[in-house]
């Protein structure tokens, strides 16, 4: 039979004692990122930990919103430098240094190409067609082998 | 070289780091000329097992003999474990630093090596056998060296097996690389005498048993010691110390070097007469209250002389005073890395000045340097054994029981809830650690070295269980893993050690399902009837 200092202690103790295994468990899921950069604990293994996890319940304040950048949400697990965005056709060019991908969107009806920084999926630069070609633009983009210049292809 | 320098290995391992003093010369000559004709002898046991009691001067012979042999050339690598650091006394770094300097020493290991750590870099996370097998014994035998190397107190290292696991690895290769000689000293514990007499290793191996060289020879060698140690004393007097007085004090040493090293250190006091200060330890008794405890009698003249110590140092001391100096020797003798004076007045919350007055009254069994920034530490390790053991310091006043693991736990997590916060070092939102081109500097600046980089890397170790104490450790843990946990984090992460966080939590998991049982246990101890009757009645 249970009594009242008994039901205490087991009361007092299980709550911390599942709070560490989850934690535990964030720690050991996500220990790429967590090594790799002290911010992305809050841009990227937070968001990333299951929406009923103790951790999530905990420090959902401390969760950044500017994840939401992201077109479609994260879905790669345990490396920061991996994420993905919507685009029109699933193939993209990577640079050279692996700091950038070149996509192909279609922004209000007009073909365009989008260079985003991957850490961070901003876009670091926009490629349009000629104005007076506007239906043009093909998907079709590589980067020079020092990463310093992009070509695209459009049809005359 | 690249690739070398990343592998894990223990800082500071080799025989030329910290300040260890060889012999002095004209001592240990019968010891040091048999070590020395086995390194040279291809044709004896490839391993020397150098097995001494705690003080009988096991490391300075390591020192030495790690001197002479790199002065012939011959020494490969060296290994001193200490359990004041968590790398020297991590069994997985064994192997990779000795690998590591080995490949430093000689370029045709080096060419074997590099190639290998690329194509595996995870060799390091392997176990012993795979470590010795791939970055010991393959180059070594490819690239046929022969060497020595040294290997001290393998006791210090932290192994849980009922037989040393290193030995155990070590007897199953030994034969394969006969260029190879090991020199290896030790406590005599179990688990390493079962290891150089198990089947694997018994023939490969030379023992030297320290303390059965006869007395005589030992009793003139630490003679020897005290004469030129204390013919250096400023101040003294003239013919002093007598004859007489040399001889109590080798009686008293019993054997044991590390008497003779703490005497001197006791004597060598800036402001004090050598001569009052050492009638203080021929005068003291020589043993109590060890009758009938014959295993403790071993150590009860060096016991008697830290007595002493203490005495003298907290003669003017009120009983505050003496709970300042226990809890900050508390800091000194049971944390896990060393800490500064400087770190440690801040994990304790003390004034630095008050840190230092108070380390300096016992300084003789310190290691302590004017920079309030140097790691301090105990000057052997046989005066940490005798602090931490009441049967062995028997006066309360000295002695630094377990509450002050619980004492430095709380400190621990006080410290961090102080001064943890998100983005400590203001590094830019989205960067990768490695694309922080000035990290060090902004770590520098934050003020995380020192105090708050021990809080944050080994609160854990100082999880003991103590029933009385269960519920303030508790809510601290509550408190610190709901407000400040990924806080926490960040530094570990910054300070590359996210290994740390797992380590951390398995420890503290562990130890909540231990307190969640004794917490029971002590409640139905403590039950009291009454209230007991009075919950029935309702």
């Amino acid at each position: 039979m249970l009594t009242r200092s008994q039901i205490q202690v087991s009361t007092d103790i299980n709550p911390i004692f599942k709070t560490a295994i989850d934690f535990l468990r964030f720690v050991t899921m996500f220990s790429e990122v967590i090594s790799q950069s002290g911010s992305h604990i809050y841009h990227s293994a937070l968001q990333l930990a299951s929406p009923s996890s103790m951790i999530r319940e905990l420090y959902t304040h401390q969760s950044c919103s500017a994840v939401s950048k992201v077109v479609n949400g994260i879905t790669a697990l345990g490396d920061s430098c991996m994420a993905s965005v919507r685009v029109e056709d699933p193939t993209g060019v990577w640079s050279p240094c692996g700091r950038f991908i070149a996509t192909y969107m279609e922004l209000g009806g007009v073909g365009t190409i989008e260079v985003r920084d991957v850490n961070t999926l901003e876009v670091a630069s926009t490629l349009k067609p000629p104005v007076d070609h506007p239906e043009r633009v093909h998907n079709l983009a590589a980067f020079s082998p020092d990463g310093h210049l992009l070509a695209i292809g459009y049809s005359e | 070289m690249l690739v070398l320098n990343q592998c894990r290995r223990a800082q500071g391992a080799g025989y030329q780091h910290d300040d260890r003093q060889g012999c002095l010369k004209g001592t240990r000559e019968n010891v040091l000329n048999e070590i020395e004709d086995w390194t040279e002898d291809f044709g004896k046991s490839p391993v020397f097992w150098l097995n001494g009691l705690a003080g009988a001067g096991k490391s300075t012979i390591a020192q030495t003999i790690a001197e002479r042999v790199f002065a012939n050339g011959r020494l490969g690598a060296s290994f001193f474990c200490s359990r004041a650091f968590e790398d020297r006394s991590d069994l997985h770094l064994v192997f990779p630093t000795l690998a590591f300097q080995l490949a430093q020493k000689y370029p045709g290991f080096r060419s074997l090596l590099i190639p290998l750590l690329q194509s595996n870099p995870d060799i390091f996370r392997e176990s012993l056998h795979n470590q010795m097998q791939e970055i010991l014994l393959k180059p070594l035998l490819s690239a046929n060296i022969s060497t020595v190397i040294v290997i001290d107190a393998l006791d210090e290292c932290k192994d849980e097996e009922p037989e040393s696991a290193v030995l155990l690895v070590l007897g199953k290769s030994i034969s394969k690389v006969p260029g190879v000689k090991f020199f290896i000293t030790s406590r005599p514990e179990t688990h390493i005498s079962r290891g150089f007499r198990g089947p694997l290793l018994r023939k490969w191996t030379e023992t030297f048993i320290l303390h059965h060289v006869e007395p005589r020879v030992v009793h003139s060698d630490i003679r020897l010691f005290f004469k030129h140690e204390l013919s250096k004393l400023p101040d003294r007097p003239q013919d002093w110390p007598t004859d007489e007085q040399l001889d109590s004090l080798c009686q008293r040493a019993a054997g044991f070097f590390v008497y003779a090293v703490a005497t001197v250190g006791f004597l060598k006091h800036k402001f004090k007469c050598p001569s009052s200060r050492l009638n203080v330890i021929t005068k003291s008794p020589e043993s109590t209250a060890y009758e009938g405890k014959m295993a403790l009698k071993v150590y009860a003249s060096l016991d008697s002389l830290y007595t002493s110590i203490f005495q003298v140092a907290f003669c003017e001391n009120n009983a505050e005073d003496d709970a300042m100096v226990r809890s900050v020797l508390s800091a000194v003798v049971l944390v896990t890395t060393p800490l500064s004076p400087s770190a440690i007045a801040t994990l304790i919350g003390f004034e630095c000045n008050e840190v230092t007055r108070l380390l300096g009254s016992v300084q003789s069994l310190l290691v302590l340097h004017e920079d309030i920034d140097h790691p301090v530490q105990p000057f052997h390790k046989s005066f940490l054994d005798f602090v931490v053991d009441p049967t062995r310091c028997s006066n309360p006043r000295f002695y630094i029981s377990p509450d002050y693991q619980i004492e430095l736990f709380l400190r621990c997590l006080e410290l961090m809830d102080k001064s943890l916060k998100r983005n400590i070092c203001s590094i830019p939102d989205y960067a990768l650690n490695s694309e922080v081109e000035d990290l060090q500097r902004r770590i520098e600046e934050s003020g995380i070295r020192g105090a708050l980089e021990y809080a944050c890397r080994s609160w854990h170790n100082h999880l003991i269980v103590k029933a009385n104490r269960t519920a303030d450790m508790v809510s601290a843990l509550r408190h610190f893993l709901e407000e400040k946990f990924l806080f926490w984090l960040e530094v570990l992460s910054i300070l590359g050690a996210v290994g740390d966080a797992v380590r951390a939590l398995n420890v503290t998991i562990q130890w909540l399902s231990k307190v969640r049982i004794c917490g029971l246990f002590t409640w139905s101890l403590n039950v009291d009837s009454k209230s007991d009757s009075g919950l029935h009645r309702h």
